[in-house]
């Protein structure tokens, strides 16, 4: 039994994923819509995405394995990001779980030929972390739900096609049994989006306001009411699509830090030698901890990976800052302009060639950094649910 | 990749833990200890071990043993760790196999691995001197009239000391201690025994050659192995912590409902996982890549000293009181873990020859 090596198959899969991004990987900007959405359907028509969903849907039907070769040679072509990720790795997911067959149908392939940008509606100003506490009204009327309320932090909203939603449907339910899902066409009156410029000057995120927004019920996920239950399985899912993920970038960012390091002019210090040591020890470790707990990561196990990629990418990006020396505060002049003006971004530090250098820098990734043990669920809340949900410790 | 345990691997882990739960509980553990026929414990231990076909899981079928790979040794001594048990099993059966397998002629071999596989013979390996530090270049090229080796693992009670030495230049050689005067020197880990072991280089029965290279990947797999003992004790640590703030109650409630122990608790685990996937995967890279172990061992050493430390001080940590008392077992997961730390290596010199591979020094 071999445990490094690839087995004949894998290594088959492999080579001819190789070959195919050797051959067809382009160079795009991370605000270009167009061309990033080309390069999504390029990939899905060769057959690279969707590598686990079933074929019926336009997925490949493989398994795990296949995923994360995939993810070990998506890092090493450094192909763009995919635009969209939310679709891919959250809504896809949850619709494959918990989705009517029409539903399948009906979203899975343009999810996966990026026809379709989704985004994900579950944070509003008064449910972060307490997601129960989600106040956007769901009134029935007829054959439609009429729909009033805020989310925030809502990733590609501003290109977002559909809306992967939870609403509160029974106001007077106890607080996690009127909640509902629902999948709401971004385009639908009374929908309307504002950006949401964060801390390093972009605008990944947006506001998205519901004012009387008419939904068919035909677009309710699940039963009416069991929207928390279908949250929290989109919740499994995404952690655990989020940390295959991560793992990737991690690679790329240490590989950045390593270019970084090699460019001085100036060899590092002992100490700063064996900090950068220290993080390949760590994204080495992480990397493989992905892989090694696979088939545990739809489950609770999945934060144990997310809290600690969280705190390992924000200990890289400040190495990598710190490896500047006194120019680490230093911006590019008109840094955060080049940005301000940003009509879609993604919610991804994977880096391409003609990317504004300011958001290539390490300044950016410090600050971007930030976010890591916010979004996705807060380092506190997971750590919580590690002691709870893993570990066993009582909840009251 | 893969890191699943195989059905073989599954039943060593399995049998491994249920033995030791019940020949090396910490009663037996503190009889060691304590009692005037400490020893006797330890030694009782050893039979029952050999008789498993443990102390020759390594070496190969040429010699009578299991034939076995380290990521299958890893298992097993991530159970060993966690029971404490004694340093044998770690000198004879993983520091003294590698060192013959790797210098000793086949002939040497032959006439000692087979006793050592069944057990019958003890055997121990002496390698870093006084100011030598972790590094084998450091060792003396010319030893002189008398060599001296410290930190040698269980040297009171084994059978065949080896010594391995430089022999100038990047050569080495390994060599039986006979006449060796053992003194017993005392590490905070009071569960294992080490020792200073002088010899006349005249008394110096050379069973074979090797390089400083050979020398530095015994040091490495004996550091894997160390690695998986130290995520095992680990593992231990966060169970026995675990139980502990379920049932412990103040404020009226069990102290694991608050989050500031959870919190810590959820550290304790990170820190496993991580440190676990370090261990498979250098001992896998042993196992079937040579070439790259030396970067493998450092990964998986530096991140089981930080998880045994860490996890060993969190575990007194939420134990309160009863964790600093020396009744409870914790000290003694921490002082396996503090003395492991410097053994083979610590963290910063594992860094350092990582920082070093990656050209960044």
């Amino acid at each position: 039994m071999t445990r490094l090596q690839d087995t004949p198959a894998e290594a088959a899969f492999r080579d001819r994923l190789r070959t195919w991004l050797e051959a067809n990987t382009p160079k795009i900007g991370k605000h270009d819509v167009a061309a990033l959405k080309a390069w999504q359907r390029k990939l899905h028509e060769a057959g690279w995405l969707g590598l686990t969903w079933p074929a019926e849907y336009g997925g490949q039907g493989l398994g795990f394995r296949e995923q994360a070769i995939f993810n070990e040679e998506a890092a090493r072509a450094r192909i763009p990001p995919n635009i969209n990720n939310i679709g891919l790795m959250i809504a896809g997911p949850a619709l494959i779980a918990v989705g009517s067959e029409a539903h399948k149908k009906r979203y899975l392939p343009k999810i996966l030929s990026a026809e379709e940008i989704w985004c994900q509606g579950f944070s509003e100003p008064n449910a972060g972390s307490d997601l129960a506490a989600l106040q956007t009204r769901a009134v029935d009327d007829g054959d439609d739900y009429v729909i009033t309320g805020q989310k925030i932090w809502t990733s590609n909203s501003l290109i977002a096609d559909y809306i992967w939603l939870l609403v509160r449907t029974d106001p007077n339910a106890p607080r996690h049994k009127g909640i509902t899902a629902l999948v709401v066409d971004m385009k639908s009156p009374g929908v309307t989006v504002k950006p949401l410029r964060q801390i390093t000057g972009e605008a990944e995120f947006g506001e998205v306001f519901f004012d009387e927004v008419r939904v068919p019920k035909a677009n309710r996920v699940g039963a009416e009411n069991d929207g928390w239950i279908i949250g929290m399985k989109t919740f499994t899912r995404e952690r655990a699509n989020l940390s295959v993920a991560l793992s990737v970038r991690l690679q790329q960012q240490f590989d950045r830090l390593l270019d970084s390091v090699r460019n001085r002019d100036v060899p590092l210090d002992p100490q700063q030698a064996r900090e950068v040591a220290q993080a390949y020890v760590d994204s080495q470790c992480l990397t493989l901890t992905c892989e090694r707990m696979a088939d545990r990561l739809f489950g609770f196990e999945s934060s144990v990976v997310k809290v600690a990629w969280a705190e390992m990418n924000q200990r890289l990006q400040r190495i990598g800052l710190s490896t500047l020396g006194p120019d680490a505060p230093l911006l590019s002049a008109g840094a955060f302009d080049q940005v301000g003006d940003t009509t879609a971004t993604f919610g991804t530090e994977a880096l391409s060639e003609g990317d504004e250098s300011y958001a290539k820098s390490w300044q950016f990734g410090y600050l971007r950094a930030r976010a890591n043990s916010i979004e996705g669920g807060t380092s506190e809340i997971l750590r919580s649910v590690i002691a709870e949900r893993v570990l066993g410790l009582p909840r009251k | 990749m893969d890191f699943s345990l195989n059905e073989e691997q599954v039943l060593l882990r399995d049998s491994a833990r249920e033995f030791l739960g019940e020949e090396w509980p910490s009663a037996e553990l503190r009889r060691m200890l304590d009692a005037a026929d400490g020893a006797a414990a330890a030694q009782a231990l050893w039979s029952k071990m050999s008789d498993l076909g443990w102390p020759g899981l390594l070496v190969s079928e040429d010699y009578d043993g299991l034939g076995l790979g380290m990521f299958d040794l890893a298992v097993l001594m991530e159970e060993t760790g966690a029971a404490l048990i004694p340093g044998t099993l770690h000198a004879s059966g993983l520091l003294a196999v590698s060192a013959l397998e790797a210098m000793a002629t086949q002939e040497s071999c032959q006439k000692y691995l087979p006793d050592i596989a069944e057990g019958k013979l003890k055997a121990t390996v002496g390698i870093y001197e006084p100011g030598s530090g972790w590094t084998p270049m450091m060792l003396a090229p010319d030893a002189g009239e008398v060599v001296t080796k410290r930190y040698v693992p269980d040297g009171a009670s084994a059978d065949l000391i080896l010594f391995v030495n430089r022999t100038g230049g990047n050569g080495a050689q390994i060599a039986i201690a006979h006449e060796a005067q053992v003194e017993d020197i005392y590490s905070m880990d009071v569960t294992r025994s080490l020792s200073q072991v002088t010899c006349s280089a005249d008394k110096l029965e050379v069973l074979g050659e090797g390089t400083i290279a050979d020398v530095q990947a015994v040091i490495d797999r004996a550091a894997i192995g160390l690695s998986a003992e130290l995520i095992g004790s680990s593992a231990r640590v966060l169970d026995m912590t675990v139980e502990y703030v379920k049932s412990r109650k103040q404020f009226g409630r069990a102290v694991g409902t608050f989050q500031a122990v959870q919190h810590k608790a959820a550290d304790m685990l990170i820190g496993i996982e991580k440190g676990r996937t370090g261990v498979y995967y250098a001992a896998a890279v042993a196992d079937e890549r040579p070439d790259d172990l030396a970067r493998a061992a450092s990964v998986a050493k530096a991140t089981a000293n930080q998880t045994a430390v860490s996890v060993g001080e969190l575990g007194i940590q939420l134990h309160g009181g009863l964790g600093f008392t020396w009744e409870q077992d914790l000290h003694l997961y921490l002082k396996r873990a503090k003395a492991a730390e410097f053994t083979y290596g610590d963290t910063k010199w594992h860094l350092d020859r990582i920082a070093h591979g990656l050209g960044l020094s």
